[in-house]
């Protein structure tokens, strides 16, 4: 066993390089400015966290906040959407974001995450199934590690690969659900979506503010967005956001 | 009757455009098609028929053809209008002037005589149209009726629904279509009555257009024969009829503003409201149904019941709302039913409420309240843990707490901030296991290493590698290692090979011993044979 120790010694070297600033300190700052009712100055802190690497569940939820407080409600959408990306079981984001998706005027079913059969990505973030896939692939080669350095019985192999291959499972789902999709919410009060790249074609359908749109392709300036029901527009992709909270955090103007 | 009346052919090849009408003498009534025809142009939008106030035109679409003769190709644009006579007189259809292709053309005018309607009953066949109400208040439910009469068959029967500026079809509700047959003094007449119901929409004042049926209907007799013309079939020859109903104007009016309730449904129409419980007592925590019923002349789409007062002792859940609608020739009949499931929450006597619908009565111009009595509902003791037995619904959670307001969540204060994307976790995430599988790997290569140091044909290669060059000690060494690896290929101990197991390895192997053999026990000399046992013992013992 102490043949690991190196391991997740070297495990921690590798995950935790200190970042230029301190997040925590910005997110502090966020939840002072917004209890004193300054929210854009809590926008502002909130947007510094990102900046300085705590992209986290509980800033998005904070910015979230102190757009919604300042009456815009699509980057407040974006904003939950992206921290309940990063914890879909928090329940305190889920409900802000429900109540951010039945203030919006369009009604629409947000799209779902892009995991086909992989159900149980639902309930899990892209980072929860990569922890999964990597316990699970440590332990099932772990083991057989072991017993060889111990000079003891080796175990039967089949549940070691078993292991190995359920964390294997895991880590194509994290894969195929980061890789799913880019989901997009419309951050300017009414945008009118047409057949073709700019000006040319005709104007087939307006949604508007906060609605969530699936990106199914992009073009110059200009982003292909779907509907729920299968219709598809182009529109300008400086009035949208992504909810992909890898995404840099930038705003249409309001 | 053709009429070709306008032709603007300035020149060979140039655009020309033409306005035609199938007849021009017709009666009040009679629909008029009308062609304005594009050749070898091309129009921007539907061109403008103007009309003189007895006709109503209303365009009907356009469509497109191109002809080929003597190898010349022409492009045809047909836009068709209806014109509708309405009063009589001579009237004027166009000019109609467009620029096709840059170029300014005029086509038209053409005459129309309209005739009264003719008197008695010679038509085969009439169609009226009418509004259920004609001075309609804004949001109130109408019905626009067609009745289309016959006296002989008819076939192929089709309808344009008249355009209604102000007034909109009511959503969610369907029109209805009758068909028979009645006796009016002793002649037999079918009929089709299309109901369609309307909504008042936009205050002020407009003219119902033209509902047009077309049917295809016996030709006329011939005057000289009195004898109807057939086809080949011995059938009556068919024609294509159009009847049209009079304009009907009609206003709009506003709701008033004065004497509009705070409370206001924004029904328009006659309300009646009854209220009912499925029993009127009630063991503590069962559940009984409460059920509305609303009549109404107006739409009750957007109906909702107000809500229990949260100190009635009751626990209310809605159930999905029924609604019924009859279209009638003199309005629209609308029956809501509400239903709710009521659980009491305390014993005795509990009040379930009046419900009252404020809104606006046509008939009398003014708003009203449509009230149904509140209802007594006695509460016997019980459990207290029933189910709803009628529907469900999401029961409230914090019991008998009155809900104020909602607002968003706070983030939470003691969050610890770090970066929770996948691409800040890539160490941890691949350290373990691929720390875990070098490992395992480099196991495996020492296990290999290790079997590898015990394969006996390493020893031999090792032994033949550290014989002398020549000599009888490089002599005994060589036979050492044959043996060893004929021993080996055979599975025979070494000193128990002898020449006729090695010379089952086949001639070379043979060869190689006798030689060996003779060099060790003969005295011949050695030559390459330190080589060649090497080799052998390199091919593991085959040939």
């Amino acid at each position: 066993m102490t043949s690991l120790l190196p391991v997740g010694a070297l495990g921690l070297l590798l995950g935790s390089a200190p970042a230029a600033a301190d997040p925590q300190s910005s997110y502090a700052a966020g939840l002072a400015a917004t209890h004193a009712g300054d929210f854009a100055l809590a926008q502002a802190h909130f947007e510094d966290a990102l900046g300085e690497g705590g992209v986290h569940p509980a800033v998005y939820q904070g910015l979230g906040n102190a757009l919604h407080r300042q009456g815009r409600l699509g980057p407040a959408v974006a904003a939950w959407a992206r921290g309940a990306r990063l914890a879909p079981r928090d329940g305190d984001l889920g409900a802000n974001l429900e109540r951010g998706r039945a203030a919006t005027r369009d009604r629409l079913d947000p799209p779902g995450p892009a995991v086909g059969p992989l159900v149980w990505m639902r309930f899990l973030a892209v980072r929860e199934a990569a922890a999964l896939a990597s316990a699970l692939l440590s332990l099932g080669l772990a083991w057989p590690l072991a017993a060889a350095l111990r000079g003891g019985p080796r175990p039967a192999p089949g549940l070691p690969l078993a292991i190995v291959g359920l964390g294997l499972l895991f880590g194509a789902s994290a894969g195929v659900a980061s890789r799913g999709g880019e989901v997009v919410v419309v951050g300017v009060p009414e945008l009118r979506a047409r057949s073709a790249l700019g000006d040319a074609g005709v104007e087939l359908f307006a949604v508007h503010e906060g609605a969530e749109l699936r990106a199914v392709d992009a073009g110059p300036g200009h982003r292909l967005v779907e509907l729920p029901d299968g219709r598809k527009g182009w529109v300008p992709e400086g009035a949208l956001i992504s909810a992909d909270p890898s995404a840099p955090w930038s705003l249409p103007a309001p | 009757m053709i009429a070709l009346l306008g032709l603007a052919a300035p020149a060979a090849l140039a655009a020309q455009l033409q306005l035609t009408v199938d007849d021009n003498e017709v009666a009040v009534g009679d629909v008029v098609q009308v062609q304005l025809q594009v050749v070898d142009g091309q129009l921007r939008g539907v061109p403008e028929l103007p009309s003189d106030r007895g006709l109503q035109v209303r365009f009907r679409g356009q469509s497109q053809s191109t002809v080929v003769v003597n190898f010349e190709t022409t492009r045809l644009v047909r836009y068709s209008f209806e014109a509708v006579a309405v009063a009589p007189g001579r009237w004027t259809l166009g000019p109609v002037d467009v620029v096709v292709d840059g170029e300014p053309l005029s086509a038209g005018p053409v005459s129309i005589e309209v005739r009264e309607e003719p008197a008695g009953d010679d038509e085969p066949a009439s169609v009226e149209g009418s509004l259920s109400a004609t001075e309609p208040w804004e949001g109130q439910l109408l019905v626009h009726r067609l009745r289309f009469t016959h006296k002989e068959e008819v076939g192929n029967l089709r309808w344009t629904p008249p355009e209604t500026p102000g007034l909109i079809a009511e959503p969610g509700v369907e029109g209805v279509q009758r068909e028979g047959a009645e006796v009016i003094e002793g002649v037999r007449q079918g009929f089709v009555e299309i109901l369609t119901p309307l909504r008042a929409a936009a205050a002020g004042a407009g003219t119902a257009s033209p509902a047009v049926v077309s049917a295809d209907m016996a030709e006329a007799a011939d005057p000289r024969t009195g004898r109807r013309r057939v086809d080949l079939f011995g059938r009556a020859r068919a024609v294509t009829r159009r009847f049209a109903t009079r304009p009907i104007p009609y206003v709009v009016r506003p709701l008033p503003v004065e004497g509009r309730q705070t409370d206001f449904s924004g029904i328009v129409g006659q309300v009646e409201v009854s209220s009912s419980l499925s029993a009127d007592r009630a063991a503590l925590g069962d559940s009984l149904t409460w059920t509305v019923e609303v009549l109404s002349t107006g739409a009750l789409t957007d109906l909702r019941l107000p809500p229990v007062p949260a100190d009635a002792g009751l626990r209310v859940y809605d159930d999905a709302p029924e609604l019924r609608v009859e279209v009638l020739p003199e309005g629209v009949r609308t029956r809501a039913i509400l239903r709710r499931a009521l659980v009491p929450e305390r014993e005795g006597a509990l009040t379930v409420p009046a419900i009252e619908l404020a809104h606006f009565d046509p008939a009398t111009g003014a708003y009203a309240r449509a009230a149904a009595a509140a209802l007594r509902l006695e509460v016997l003791p019980g459990d207290g843990g029933g189910e709803l037995a009628s529907f469900g619904g999401p029961a409230p959670t914090a019991g008998g707490v009155e809900a104020l307001g909602e607002d968003i969540l706070p983030a939470p204060g003691g969050a610890e901030i770090s970066d929770h994307r996948l691409s800040a976790a890539w160490g941890w995430l691949l350290g373990p296991p691929g720390l875990a599988g070098l490992g395992l790997a480099a196991v495996g290569v020492r296990g290999r290493l290790r079997r590898r140091g015990d394969d006996p044909w390493d020893s031999l290669r090792a032994e033949l590698r550290g014989a002398p060059a020549e000599g009888p000690e490089a002599l005994a060494a060589w036979d050492r290692g044959l043996r060893g690896a004929v021993g080996l290929r055979l599975g025979v101990a070494p000193p128990l090979v002898d020449r006729a197991a090695v010379a089952r390895l086949g001639d070379g192997a043979a060869a190689l011993w006798a030689d060996l053999e003779a060099a060790r026990y003969g005295g011949r000399p050695a030559g390459d044979l330190g080589r060649r046992v090497a080799a052998f013992v390199e091919r593991r013992g085959l040939a």
